[in-house]
This record gives structure tokens, C-alpha cells and sequence, in this order.
């Protein structure tokens, strides 16, 4: 299930942790690259996967 | 004979030309055409100089180390060069001198090669021009774009500059800027080349790969580089058996001479058939996602400490990566992690050895048309032909094919299990037979002068006609 998000948060979030000097034009970029990238994470939750609940196990080689 | 750099070395164990002579004047055509072309950040004239003296001693001994021995190849500005800084095409960086090599750029001099160049490139490998570097300009057609991120790498070879040049794929670029710029280029399944002293962009994405002006000579720097000789592909006799991809978004141009390759292929015996082995959106999406959440956690050390030396773009860019949860991160590579157990099984079922789709949907826009900068925009269309096999980490090969009626080169991409490097190279040789002789770049002919000269020297020499 594709979780929610807040997405101005999140990049405010991140914005005062790392302490950096944006203008008001770079988060507000920032912002709108992010909720691009949301449709696309969307996907991947749309994506069928195995259950690991079931067992199925994420082992990277 | 395709290759230039088999017909160089066959010049200089004859001693008809010196790998010192074939320095200068790559050092020479490099510096000629770099005010038109911006595909170099730095050239490295003392260890190429010196790198040539010690390759013509050993072919003055008969003792040459390689096939690449005195070959001059250029190297992305991503990688690490002892004695000079790594820009990475970004003010950002870190301009101390680097205390090593990369393992590649390593593994290139004790091979013999001449390393004579650090490529222009996008900053930081992350899709976007810094302005205080600017664009590598595409030979075959000076505004439009060359690609990226190995931008300079592409240019630099097209434009007849070097044999070969090292870049890093991590989403598509190697091919892309191969095929925009009308060369080969390789992204081998992953770690097959040594990515240590490589600045990363998603660690587990990243690929080093090689772009020359011909299969066979990828194919050679490739060998050399994995010290590998004359191994060649599987089952000889066999009839190669092609699953096509038809992905959507295709240019006319681009699915034309696609199509047209496809049947010159099939009339030389290979066996083709369509196939839709992987949901191609799902990957697509798992890829962009563990790229932006591996990038914000490479550079956001360095952003806090360099904000206003990134770029504009790059800076906004990596912030965009707060949006990527734990839980997305963990479920994109679950995506990948099931989709690399269902690849070469689900080849080996479809009855294929490898796939083929254009490398690109697009030929090269126009620069100020270029807009690799929104997930989902060109970046996302680009990524949804080449990047599957950076997901998968298998090899993927671009080879040019055509031109559309502007000259700009078509991409003509073929990729295989993970392991299959040399299947996937030798099926490059094959479009390439199929396809003709390349015709370079027209307006940079002169500059590929040396490289014709040398030709001729072998085919009188050897009567090879």
C-alpha cells in the first residue's frame, strides 16, 4: 500500500537537519521535484510482491 | 577489420608509429577542438607524455603489455587520478590533489594504456549541466546535446579524440551519450569493472562502462580490462536468438531505422521474436526511487557544507530525495532484488539470449531544449529504455545505427543475462556488419585525420583492401 505523504514536510524536515541556506525558489523547487516523484513511488507499492510475512525473504546478493 | 585500436597496435609493433607521435597528437587535436566541443575538464599531458615513452620502449623491446598498450583513452572526470584533482563536473568537489588512482584509471596504466584526459561531464554524474563547466557540445551538431552524464566522454570519442574513454552508468549514462553522439558504449553487469576511486551517485546502480567508435574495440578494452583474451560467446553455430522489446514513445525516425536493423539482422539468421519479459513502469520506478534516496544520502554531508558551490538544479535535486521513505527505499529494491531472480529464467523461457529496443526514444535535442531534470520528464522517458538494465545490473550495449534527417545518430541497444558481456558485445559486431560502415561526425573529418592515416598505413602495408 502506498503510504502517505507530506511531501513539504519531509523536504522541510531535511532542510532544517542539514541547516542549509535555501531561498524561498530552491525549496519551493525542491518541493515540486519531490511531488514529481511521488506518482512514480505510487508504483512501486502498485507493484505485486511476494509476502515476506509469508516468507518470502530480501536477500541481495 | 573494424578495429582502430587492433590496427594501432599492429603499427607500432611494426614501428611504423610511436605511441609518443599518437599522443601528441591526440594532446594536440584534444586542445585544437576543445573551444568548440568543452569535452575535457583537464588534460594530463605529463602522465600521458610519460606513459607513452614507457609503452614505446616496450614495443621497442617486443614486449608490449596489451592490445591497449600506447592506446590513448580518456577517463570521466568522476574518477579519481593521481596528482589532479576530481571535479566531477561541480564546483562542490573537492579540489585537493588525489592521492591515488582509481581502480580503473589503475588498471588502464598497467595495461599500458596512455591516460591522457579527464572527460566534461554532468555534475556529479546527476543529469544536470553546471554552468561554471557547460555543456560537452555534440559533434554532430554543435547545439544539441550530447547526453550525459558521461557528456565529454561521448563527444571526445565521436570527435575522433582518444580511442576509447571510461564513463559510469547509473541509469543509462554510458548509452545515452553513445548514442547521441554516434558511438559504442558498454554498461557491463555490474562490478565486472572496478568502480573504487569511481565518486558514486547510487552506489548500487553504478556501473563503469567504456565507449569507443566500435564494438570490436570495446570489446577490447573491455577484454583487457577484465583480462580476458579471445573469450567470445557460448555455442558457436547457434543461431542468436533476439527477444525485441517494443517500449512506447519512440520517435519516427528512431522506431524506423529500428525496425530496419531488426529485419537485416533477421535476414542474416537471427532468430527474433517480441517479448515483454518485465513490467518495464514498475522497474522504471524502483530504479528512480533507489537513485534518489542513495543520492541524497551520498551528498547530503557535503550539501550542507557546499550549498551554493552545487548548482542550482543539483542542490534542489538532492533535496528532492526527502520525499523517498524508508519504506520505499526498502520496497524499490525488493522490486529490483525480484525482478534480478526472474531475468535470465524468464529469457531462457521466452526462447531468447538476449533483447533489443532503441537505446533512446529520442535523438539529441537541442541543448536549450534539454530538460533531464524531472522524474517522470525526459529524465523518466530516458531511464525507462536504458535503466532496467542498470536495475537488473546485466550487461547493455548501444551501437549506432542510423541517423535521422537532421544527422543526428539513433542508438540501436541490446542487452542480455547478467554475465553475458561478451554475448552482448559480439551481437554489437554483428548490428555493426549489418548496418555498415559509420560515417563520423562530418565536420570534425580533419580530426579524425591521424586516425585515417593509420588505417592506411596498415591496409598498404598489409594489402589489406
Amino acid at each position: 500500500m502506498a503510504p502517505n505523504r507530506d511531501t513539504e514536510r519531509m523536504i522541510d524536515d531535511l532542510g532544517r537537519t542539514l541547516g542549509v541556506p535555501w531561498t524561498p525558489q530552491e525549496r519551493e523547487d525542491a518541493i515540486r521535484e519531490a511531488r514529481g516523484l511521488v506518482p512514480l513511488m505510487d508504483l512501486i507499492w502498485d507493484h505485486p510482491l511476494p509476502d515476506p510475512v509469508g516468507g518470502w525473504r530480501l536477500v541481495e546478493s | 577489420m573494424t578495429s582502430e585500436i587492433l590496427r594501432l597496435h599492429e603499427l607500432y609493433r611494426s614501428g611504423r608509429l610511436s605511441p609518443v607521435d599518437v599522443t601528441e597528437e591526440h594532446l594536440a587535436r584534444a586542445e585544437a577542438l576543445e573551444g568548440d566541443l568543452n569535452a575535457f575538464t583537464l588534460l594530463l599531458h605529463d602522465r600521458a607524455r610519460a606513459e607513452a615513452r614507457a609503452s614505446a620502449a616496450r614495443y621497442m623491446r617486443g614486449a608490449p603489455r596489451s592490445l591497449v598498450d600506447g592506446v590513448p583513452i580518456s577517463v570521466k572526470d568522476l574518477m579519481h587520478v593521481q596528482g589532479v584533482p576530481t571535479t566531477a563536473g561541480s564546483l562542490a568537489a573537492d579540489l585537493a590533489p588525489q592521492p591515488e588512482d582509481a581502480a580503473i584509471v589503475a588498471r588502464l596504466s598497467a595495461l599500458g594504456a596512455v591516460v591522457f584526459g579527464k572527460n566534461n561531464l554532468l555534475e556529479y554524474a546527476y543529469g544536470i549541466v553546471h554552468p561554471d563547466f557547460g555543456p560537452a557540445h555534440n559533434p554532430y551538431a554543435l547545439g544539441h546535446s550530447s547526453g550525459g552524464s558521461s557528456s565529454g566522454s561521448g563527444v571526445a570519442v565521436a570527435a575522433g579524440i582518444g580511442f576509447a574513454s571510461i564513463g559510469t552508468d547509473t541509469g543509462g549514462s554510458v548509452r545515452n551519450p553513445a548514442t547521441w553522439c554516434g558511438t559504442v558504449g558498454i554498461k557491463p553487469t555490474y562490478n565486472a569493472l572496478p568502480a573504487e576511486g569511481v565518486i558514486p551517485l547510487a552506489p548500487t546502480l553504478d556501473h563503469v562502462g567504456i565507449l569507443a567508435r566500435s564494438a570490436e574495440d570495446t570489446h577490447i578494452v573491455f577484454d583487457a580490462l577484465t583480462h580476458r583474451h579471445g573469450g567470445r560467446s557460448a555455442a558457436p553455430g547457434q543461431p542468436l536468438r533476439v527477444g525485441i522489446m517494443r517500449l512506447p514513445g519512440a520517435q519516427p525516425a528512431v522506431a524506423d531505422r529500428f525496425e530496419a536493423i531488426l529485419a537485416l539482422l533477421a535476414a542474416d539468421g537471427v532468430e527474433l521474436k517480441d517479448v515483454d519479459p518485465v513490467p518495464l513502469e514498475a522497474a522504471n520506478a524502483a530504479l528512480i526511487t533507489i537513485i534518489y534516496a542513495e543520492a541524497l544520502e551520498v551528498h547530503q554531508k557535503r550539501l550542507a557544507s557546499h550549498w551554493s558551490e552545487y548548482s542550482f538544479a543539483m542542490r534542489t535535486r538532492i533535496m528532492a530525495g526527502a520525499a523517498v521513505r524508508g519504506t520505499d527505499y526498502v520496497r524499490a529494491r525488493a522490486i529490483r532484488h525480484a525482478l534480478r531472480q526472474v531475468w535470465a529464467p524468464t529469457l531462457a523461457s521466452l526462447g531468447v539470449d538476449l533483447v533489443a529496443l532503441p537505446t533512446l526514444p529520442l535523438v539529441a535535442p537541442p541543448e536549450r531544449e534539454v530538460a533531464l531534470d524531472e522524474p517522470g520528464g525526459d529524465l523518466g522517458k530516458a531511464t525507462l529504455y536504458t535503466g532496467l538494465f542498470n536495475l537488473l545490473g546485466v550487461p547493455a550495449v548501444s551501437v549506432p545505427v542510423g541517423n535521422d534527417p537532421d544527422g543526428l545518430p539513433i542508438g540501436f541497444q541490446l542487452a542480455g543475462p547478467a554475465g553475458s558481456d561478451h554475448l552482448v558485445l559480439d551481437a554489437a559486431s554483428r548490428v555493426e556488419a549489418v548496418r555498415g560502415p559509420w560515417t563520423p561526425p562530418p565536420n570534425f573529418k580533419d580530426a579524425l585525420a591521424l586516425v585515417h592515416t593509420q588505417a592506411q598505413a596498415l591496409t598498404h602495408g598489409e594489402g589489406d583492401h
